[in-house]
């Protein structure tokens, strides 16, 4: 046995933590060790290959490398100082292959009892031997597959980059996925969108799947905190990224064919840390650091208004002097953020682990913003024998975030805002807009609990060296309980808090159950000592259930009580219960020719429950070919390292919601209170799915000795029987819209990846790398007939020709004001270059809600092998957006705050003119943007440093996030906006939303 | 082991892995239909509900989907006229406090009868009816379940349908009957002027009145389309059909037929008590209502009281006091109301006395002291009107009494709104436009 007891009684001590979570963990650690123990007495000591893997470049260990004993199940990873242990092989001889990524891969035929077998691995720009999750059975590499597929090294990034969360850890490091932030306060969440809007009404979240089982991938949750329905919470956000190994980025329908009904958004697939065979390894980290708005007296505007005819203005420094002199505070607080974190990993050849956990708390910039959370993690792998292998991944996640009101909710962004010069000595607002921050404050509360299960049990088995047959099941469970509380505050009933101070309450209690159930088999054949056949087949069934449970009403009779059953007005309660299933098989063969050459036919068939009654099936097709050029026998180019050419062409689908095909009455209570039904849905028989169509080509390359590595992809996504939510003319008695296979829509692009290592030296190395992506989205056909035009929101239409949900708008192109301020011979775009009559004028389109290019530009010194500088630029860019904030402050219907409004008669006369005949189209603005996203300096202390700690490694990370954003957008930030809801769909409007914080963490990274 | 035993073994194993591979899909596969059922606890799927069998709470269904209209019919008839003002700062429901409502304005078009939605609940209550008398109509009284009429119930559902239509008719400058038929198609309907609608409330209230008149067991169904019929006749002009129709419930003084509502749900709930009530006045009684007296007597029939708060925007917030509580049903047709009807329709005929003698049968009713104002035709014209914006008070009848009046509109269009921009309506018409909604999606319109 590799642990002793007093080693786990060392580390007892030496957690610094939570004592719940030093406590869980030590008990975890000790039933590990007992299983550990109890599983190498079983153990046979036949077989043994050992040894360690090393970075070519500079002698130091690689962890967390893949070294497998090739046609087996058998297999283990490097541990921090690089070692392995694999044992039960066969035979005399083995071929053993050690993988990382970032490294090519490196093959060795080892006689077996061999403990002192070396891989060196040398670093890859690009590597084509990385193996890559896909749906099949058994181990693929990157150079099989006709896709470009991203992988993030998780583990590496974590070393250095201040990542929080998982949209974190995506946002920059794979092209075409855009993370777009919604709100800044701490636990809230992002849309995120891969390959551009592929749907009018359907959702444009990417699956995702965590080890295998696919999770609730919603990105607005939680108490409707943002009013017009937005939520903010989003369950992306709820698993720990340090608990993640990589994750891998399936962009498209082309690759993500064998994922089916659902996938046409693109799958993202996370693999979480596994244990390596070895002494057990603690780790332990902690993070301290703060959370603040950047610059709010530069961000928000100046309010201006006529005070006794003198026009006064007010700035966000006089209101928040006002704030201080009455709570001694600024507005905006600098959040404190703490994280601790601590693992164990280790094993036997026959039985590793990993378990973790992990407490964060996040205190956010406004004082009713917060986040608690705990993450556990144990993920166990037994392999009994060379042919069998059992993995399980356990996650669990509890904690709550509470959140302020905000955008159309009110709350301090909306109060201070609309901060107003004529009301400075008003003691009802000392200048604020609304209500004064601290009744806000005093007044609501919101909040979401959660707690959160992701399993899987995974069973691999290889009776033969040419067949493997894999079952995984597995549950994501997730229980969450959203809360919108008023109090009832009697001081607070004569203020501008007014009757709310009566108090209400909103509570809904959400089950989310997924199911995956998915076996896949593999038999790979050597046809002729040139020829490999792979033939794989695979049936997935998944299930996915949302239900709610809910309870309102308002007024609580007296001040303390907080109880639903203690409200007296307005009661009402609610539940509902939605589910979908879906089956689907498939058949894949892959040809391969001399390993450089690939050709992957396959086909998938899915039912689902929410197919309308006249659609039985879908079918998907998939053909890529894969071709790598630098490996052929003519291929004589000294540079050039290696260049893989692909193509790629692939179909899945989108599955409409559940209960669109029916026409169904909902239960209500009728005359007298008697049972009674009211139409509800009118459904739709015919409905199918949307079928993604998708081809694209590229190639991967590295040249100058592996130091430059170069990706570039095109392709072209079609959306075919997109299915619209076609409303309907309400003369028919049906209140509800009725989805319909109708348009096409058509995102085409490009993406490049460039990866390069200008400098590597012994003391200094350069790396950088550079992703772009541009996406075309273009409604090609709306399909219905007669409809030219649909407007799926506010300003927004989808018309032929553009891009789904356009800002259309009449625009003021000229106008003139008299000495009354008000304007005249206001004329407006006619769309063709001329200009018109406002009153007769088009909607003319006025850009893009969403980027259509993205990327990153990502540079990291490391000096001394010990010291890494790095840093990451981001953008996205061509979308505009618009600036609700203006909108309240500078439209005659809401608010005339804004200085052209207050003085109209000096204002700009297009402003003047589009307030007052109610054309907002000045509201609409560019919000490209590039942020300094991340900026680090990290230093791994010396052997002799880290022993002084007790510790085998020591490492402390001081990280910037979000602190230069650099644009031409007015508004408060460039991304903040509306997460769901009647203003979050597809565009980016921002209303008062919390901008986006900037932070400062520092972390200290200890191993034992 | 000789290579052909290997190659025997070999292949029985390949085929062994392949049966069992074989074995898991052809199990998967037998057990599709069943792993895609899934339950639907908080729906119910039309086809199996829609039979004579289910006639009770098919009907429940449209009374209740008429009773939830009625209220936002209530609402943002009063914001049009007088009866109402929006108390709130929500600049979209100021749209009808300001007689300016666009035709794309999301409250107007596309919201429910809980949130000032009027368009779509008050056409939901026009074919809940309409598709309850098909189901009905295509019945034998054998299907029926057990004691329950057939006629008896084919009469209330075309007074609803009839009241429906009223509620279109009157509220909207034109309207659409389209028509969902069995086999899930869509009959789209043509636009239709508020006669055209009103002559389609009148068709409903004659199968109403003749399926009471047969069936012989429904009273209450006969007075109330009788009254439903006396008014879209008199909002038609029809005096004199309108007076023979109200005639017919003249001898029943206690008739009421009534909205019930209850704090079971928000639908459920008294609207008008919901949006102006002791805890939260979103739409505050307007000044013509407030302490109302007749001759220095104060007017009980319009009861209010001056709440003494200022509201979000700034207004005076008066509460009505007539719907005590978010349980009080809401009048849809009573006996004065049949009264009032005679009286407009005689002294139109020219008979004044004989309307001064109804007005004054309902003062005494109110405790208030007889007439006393001019006994000219045009005056006491005027006064049937008061006593139907009294009598009728926020019951939902005093938008059309504007309308078919053509009254002058306070504030007058083109007057400041005290939240910004100015009264309208911008034409001559009070009647909300047909919003784009229908418009958009329904084939025989033009856009």
């Amino acid at each position: 046995m590799l642990v002793s007891p007093c080693v786990s009684r060392r580390t007892r001590h030496r957690f610094g933590g939570p004592r719940s979570t030093a406590r869980l963990l030590t008990r975890v650690a000790t039933l590990a060790m007992a299983l550990e123990l109890a599983l190498a007495g079983l153990a046979s000591a036949q077989g043994l290959i050992a040894g360690y893997v090393t970075d070519k470049s500079n002698n130091q260990p690689v962890a967390g490398a893949q070294v497998v004993v090739q046609g087996t199940t058998l297999g283990a990873l490097t541990d921090l100082s690089g070692h392995f242990r694999i044992n039960g092989a066969n035979g005399a001889t083995a071929t053993v292959i050690a993988r990382r990524i970032g490294y090519a891969s490196e093959t060795k035929s080892v006689t077996v009892g061999d403990t002192a077998v070396q891989f060196v691995l040398e670093p890859r720009a690009t590597s084509l031997d990385e193996v890559v999750v896909t749906a099949t059975a058994g181990a693929a590499t990157k150079r099989e597959i006709g896709n470009a597929v991203t992988t993030i090294d998780a583990t590496r990034i974590q070393q250095i980059a201040p990542i929080q969360s998982f949209q974190e850890l995506l946002n920059g490091r794979a092209p075409n996925v855009d993370v777009i932030e919604g709100s800044g306060q701490v636990g809230t969440g992002a849309k995120i969108r891969v390959r551009g809007i592929s749907s009018f009404d359907l959702t444009q979240t990417p699956l995702i799947y965590v080890d295998g089982v696919r999770m609730d991938n919603d990105q607005a949750t939680g108490p409707v905190n943002q009013a017009f329905g937005s939520s903010s919470i989003s369950r992306w956000n709820d698993i720990d990224p340090e608990e993640i190994a990589k994750v891998e980025v399936i962009r498209g329908p082309s690759a993500a064919t064998l994922y089916g009904t659902e996938a046409s958004n693109g799958v993202i697939q996370i693999v979480t840390k596994q244990g390596a065979s070895g002494p057990a390894r603690y780790e332990f980290s902690v993070t301290q650091g703060t959370n603040f708005v950047m610059d709010p007296q530069g961000r928000w505007p100046t309010n201006w208004n006529m005070v006794n005819g003198q026009l006064e203005s007010i700035d966000f420094t006089q209101l928040n002097n006002a704030y201080k002199a009455h709570t001694g505070n600024d507005i905006f607080q600098n959040g404190y953020t703490r994280k601790y974190r601590a693992g164990i990993g280790g094993g036997t050849d026959l039985f590793q682990y990993y378990v973790s956990a992990t407490s964060e708390r996040d205190d956010g910039a406004e004082q009713d913003n917060d986040l608690h959370r705990e993450n556990f993690r144990a993920n166990l792998t037994i392999q009994p024998s060379s042919k069998f292998k059992v993995e399980t991944h356990m996650g669990y996640q509890t904690g709550r975030t509470n959140l302020a009101p905000e955008a159309g909710y009110g709350g301090i962004p909306w109060t201070t805002m609309l901060m107003d010069p004529a009301s400075v000595s008003d003691p009802a607002f000392f200048g604020f807009g609304s209500s004064l921050p601290w009744q806000y404050n005093e007044e609501y509360h919101m909040f979401q609990d959660i707690n959160r299960f992701t399993g899987s049990i995974e069973f691999t088995h290889q009776p033969t060296s040419w067949f493997t047959q894999r079952l995984i099941v597995g549950a994501d469970q997730v229980n969450t309980m959203d809360v919108e509380l008023a109090l009832r505050i009697d001081s607070l009933l004569n203020t501008n808090i007014g009757t709310d101070a009566l108090g209400y309450k909103n509570q809904a209690n959400n089950t989310d159950e997924f199911r995956t159930y998915d076996y896949a088999a593999t038999a790979k054949i050597n046809a002729t000592s040139d020829l490999n056949l792979a033939t794989s087949v695979g049936a997935q069934y998944y299930t996915k259930k949302y239900e709610f449970v809910s309870a309102s009403g308002s007024v609580f009779p007296a001040q303390g009580l907080t109880a639903i059953n203690a409200l007296t007005t307005g009661l009402s309660t609610g539940q509902d219960v939605t589910e979908n299933n879906t089956l689907g098989y498939y058949a894949q063969e892959t040809i391969g020719w001399k390993d450089r050459r690939y050709l992957t036919l396959a086909l998938r068939t899915d039912k689902n429950s929410a197919f309308g009654t006249d659609f039985k099936r879908a079918y998907y097709p998939k053909a890529s070919l894969s071709w790598v050029v630098s490996d052929e026998p003519f291929f004589h180019v000294d540079w050039l390292n290696s260049l893989r050419l692909r193509a790629a062409y692939g179909e899945t689908g989108q599955q409409p919601d559940q209960f669109s095909a029916l026409r169904t009455y909902a239960p209500v209570t009728g005359p007298g209170d008697q049972p009674a039904i009211t139409a509800l849905t009118l459904g739709n028989p015919k409905l199918g799915p949307e079928r993604g169509k998708e081809f694209e080509t590229g190639f991967e390359s590295s040249f100058l000795n592996d130091r430059v590595g170069l990706e570039f992809t095109y392709y072209n996504k079609n959306t075919d029987n997109a299915i619209l939510d076609q409303q309907v003319a309400p003369s028919v008695g049906f209140g509800s819209d009725m989805l319909v296979n109708a348009g096409h829509i058509q995102n085409s692009g490009e993406e490049m990846v460039l990866n390069v290592t200008p400098v590597r030296r012994d003391n200094f190395q350069w790396d950088a790398a550079v992703s772009f992506s541009h996406n075309t989205n273009k409604i090609i056909s709306l399909g219905i007939p007669g409809v030219s035009s649909i407007s799926p929101g506010t300003y927004q239409e989808d018309v032929n020709g553009f891009p789904v949900g356009a800002w259309f708008l009449r625009k003021v192109t000229s106008a003139q004001v008299d000495g009354t301020g008000t304007a005249y011979n206001i004329m407006c775009a006619d769309g063709h270059g001329g200009q018109v009559d406002c009153a007769n004028a088009p909607n003319v389109y006025q850009g893009s809600s969403v980027p259509t290019k993205e990327g990153a530009f990502t540079s990291t010194f490391t000096l001394w092998k010990r010291l890494k500088l790095y840093g990451t630029v981001d953008y996205q860019l061509d979308f505009q957006k618009l600036d609700g904030n203006l909108r309240i402050r500078c439209y005659f219907e809401i608010g005339g705050l804004c200085k052209d409004l207050a003085d109209p008669v000096h204002g700009n006369p297009i402003i003047v003119a589009g307030a007052q005949e109610g054309i907002p189209s000045y509201l609409i603005s560019n919000a490209s943007f590039y942020r300094l996203g991340e900026v680090s300096a990290s230093y791994a202390l010396s052997d002799e440093m880290a022993s002084r700690l007790h510790a085998r490694t020591a490492s402390l990370t001081l990280a910037g996030r979000n602190l230069v954003t650099w644009t031409n957008y007015k508004g408060l930030d460039p991304t903040a906006q509306f997460l769901g809801g009647s203003r979050g769909t597809s565009v980016a409007w921002e209303q008062t939303v919390t901008p986006t914080l900037s932070s400062f963490l520092l972390t200290l990274n200890l191993t034992f | 082991m000789k290579l052909s035993q290997r190659n025997t073994t070999a292949r029985r194993s390949r085929q062994g892995i392949l049966l069992f591979s074989a074995a898991l899909l052809l199990g998967a596969l037998a057990a599709c239909d069943s792993l895609l059922d899934v339950p639907v606890p908080s729906r119910i799927p039309a086809g199996p509900l829609e039979t004579p069998a289910n006639a009770i709470l098919l009907a429940n269904g449209a009374i209740g989907d008429f009773d939830c209209a009625l209220g936002s019919f209530i609402i943002v008839g009063g914001e049009l006229t007088d009866e109402l003002e929006d108390a709130t700062e929500t600049a979209a429901r100021w749209v009808y406090d300001k007689r300016v409502v666009p035709t794309d304005q999301e409250l107007y078009s596309t919201a429910d009868c809980d949130d000032e939605g009027t368009y779509i609940p008050t056409n939901r209550a026009r074919e809940s009816a309409d598709n309850v008398l098909r189901i009905l109509q295509n019945a034998t009284d054998q299907q029926m379940p057990g004691g329950v009429s057939r006629d008896s119930l084919i009469a209330t559902l075309a007074a609803y349908a009839g009241y429906a239509r009223i509620q279109l008719g009157e509220m909207f400058c034109s309207s659409v009957i389209s028509t969902l038929n069995p086999d899930g198609s869509i009959t789209y309907g043509t636009e239709l002027t508020p006669t055209q609608m009103l002559q389609s409330a009148d068709s409903s209230f004659t199968l109403a009145i003749t399926t009471a008149q047969s069936s012989n067991n429904n009273q209450d169904a006969l007075e109330m389309a009788y009254i439903g019929r006396a008014r879209a006749e008199l909002d038609q002009g029809l005096w004199d059909a309108a007076k023979a129709d109200a005639q017919q419930v003249a001898g029943d003084v206690n008739y009421e037929h009534v909205s019930t509502a209850s704090s079971t749900t928000v639908r459920r709930e008294n609207r008008v008590w919901a949006e102006n009530n002791s805890t939260a006045i979103s739409s505050s009684v307007g000044p013509r209502y407030q302490n109302m007296t007749y001759n220095g007597v104060p007017d009980h029939r319009v009861p209010t009281v001056d709440f003494h708060q200022l509201s979000e925007s700034g207004l005076e917030e008066w509460e009505q006091l007539k719907y005590s509580d978010v349980g009080t049903s809401i009048p849809i047709a009573k006996w004065s109301e049949a009264e009032l009807i005679i009286a407009e329709a005689d002294v139109r005929d020219g008979d004044p006395n004989s309307a001064i003698t109804i007005i004054n049968t309902l003062h005494e009713r109110a405790g208030l002291p007889d007439y006393n104002g001019a006994t000219d035709q045009a005056s006491v014209l005027n006064q049937v009107i008061e006593e139907r914006s009294r009598e009728l008070f926020l019951e939902g009848q005093r938008l059309y009494d504007v309308i078919r009046n053509n009254m002058s509109l306070q504030p007058p269009p083109g007057a400041p709104y005290r939240n910004g921009g100015q009264y309208g309506p911008d034409g001559s018409q009070l009647c909300l436009k047909l919003p784009d909604i229908e418009r958009a999606n329904n084939p025989n319109l033009s856009h």
